[in-house]
């Protein structure tokens, strides 16, 4: 009995020291990889609505899969447009979403933030192109939840990531509605 | 240690004799800087993982060898990982899920496994030096070779008012753009294989050693 309980004490010991390199290394490079984070999502913002201002983040409370939007100006006064960050599921894994959406819930641009699918799975999503299908949706045109609905050439792109474009739609769906029901005004 | 340490560069490459740790190579062998980042990562978590367990051989009992020896790996490859992404951002994305991927991975676990397990903790860093080194040069020439053949171009660092690129006059107009996919790599490792095993003496077959 002894000599087991030693033998688990040891290999407790063996496991807490990983824990504390992992949480070390996490300490010393946390605020590194929060800076890349803020520039990369900056420059996105930029790639969606360029010449525009932006505001602060704005969060939203509650279980909503619009986890917040930054206001969005192209010149002195009210907010015109927002970009809503959305969150999805897609292939084994969620990822997030901006989506620049005007007033009436309409899809001006969209870009992927965070992709935590199975690696490789989504990756055409990943390129800017891959939302051009869904900009001018949302208001007067629906989201096209259905890929059967998109053009020969759109089609060919999301064959293969069916599962992606899935969650996708969803999410931008969903940013648009709740740009539609004033959330961004509230 | 020094005869632990050469044995890794020819006689026993990991990866061209061995063929150990193929994952990586398949995945980061297309360029030169990645594959030096991912060959130096590897030796890096393989040199901690090796001496650490032949430190640890007394105290871990057989059957939790591999779960120690996991979590020693897996430590190292996720410090790794975060170091990479925070100061070489460009280089996480490229290497990405691969880095994590070295917890398991078939070179590490044999060294320490195999070697480490009958071995001194200076000579398991001897080894795991040797090895590492053979596998780090290894990956730089299949990825010299794919990249000259298969892009046309050399990826360095870039320095100053050098690009980091350097371009194959004919080669990176019209490149053979085969060697740069992933049956590329097996082709190349297949032809650096056989030119390893034509240079090593011929191993004696279960027969031959029977008769001696």
């Amino acid at each position: 009995m002894n000599k087991h309980a030693l033998a688990a004490g040891k290999i407790a010991g063996i496991c807490l020291a990983c824990i504390l390199l992992v949480v070390l290394a996490r300490l010393l490079t946390a605020s590194a990889i929060e800076r890349r984070g803020e520039r990369e999502t900056y420059q996105i913002l930029e790639g969606l609505a360029p010449g525009r201002a932006f505001g602060m983040f704005r969060p939203v409370e509650g279980k909503h899969p619009v986890l917040g939007f930054y206001p969005s100006w192209s010149g002195p006064g009210k907010a015109e447009t927002c970009i809503v960050q959305v969150q999805g599921n897609g292939y084994g894994g969620g990822f997030s979403l901006l989506a620049h959406c005007a007033d009436d819930g309409e899809i001006l641009g969209a870009r992927l933030l965070d992709n935590r699918e199975i690696p490789g799975m989504g990756k055409a999503a990943q390129s800017p192109e891959y939302m051009d299908k869904f900009v001018g949706t949302g208001a007067a045109k629906p989201v096209p939840l259905d890929p059967k609905k998109l053009s020969q050439k759109d089609l060919a792109a999301v064959s293969g990531v069916s599962v992606t474009y899935a969650g996708i739609a969803r999410a931008l769906e969903q940013a648009s509605a709740f740009v539609k029901a004033g959330g961004s005004k509230k | 240690m020094i005869q632990a340490f050469r044995k890794g560069l020819a006689d026993e490459n990991p990866l061209c004799v061995r063929l150990l740790g193929l994952c990586p190579v398949l995945a980061v062998s297309a360029r030169l800087i990645d594959a030096f980042a991912m060959g130096l990562t590897l030796l890096a978590i393989l040199a901690i993982t090796n001496t650490a367990m032949s430190a640890l051989q007394t105290h871990v009992p057989g059957r939790f060898r591999v779960f120690v020896c996991t979590a020693i790996a897996g430590s190292c490859a996720s410090a790794a990982d975060l170091l990479m992404q925070a100061y070489m951002p460009g280089l996480s994305d490229r290497l990405g899920i691969f880095v994590p991927l070295l917890t398991v991975n078939s070179l590490i676990l044999d060294r320490a496994l195999g070697f480490a397990k009958d071995s001194t903790p200076g000579m398991s860093f001897g080894d795991a030096l040797g090895m590492g080194t053979g596998y780090l040069l290894a990956l730089l020439g299949i990825a010299l070779i794919r990249e000259i053949l298969g892009s046309g171009t050399i990826t360095l660092v870039p320095i100053g008012g050098f690009s980091g690129t350097i371009e194959v006059p004919g080669l990176s107009q019209s490149p053979i753009r085969l060697v740069s996919l992933s049956a590329g790599t097996f082709l190349v490792l297949g032809y650096a294989k056989a030119v390893f095993d034509m240079a090593r003496p011929p191993a004696k077959t279960n027969r031959e050693e029977d008769k001696a």
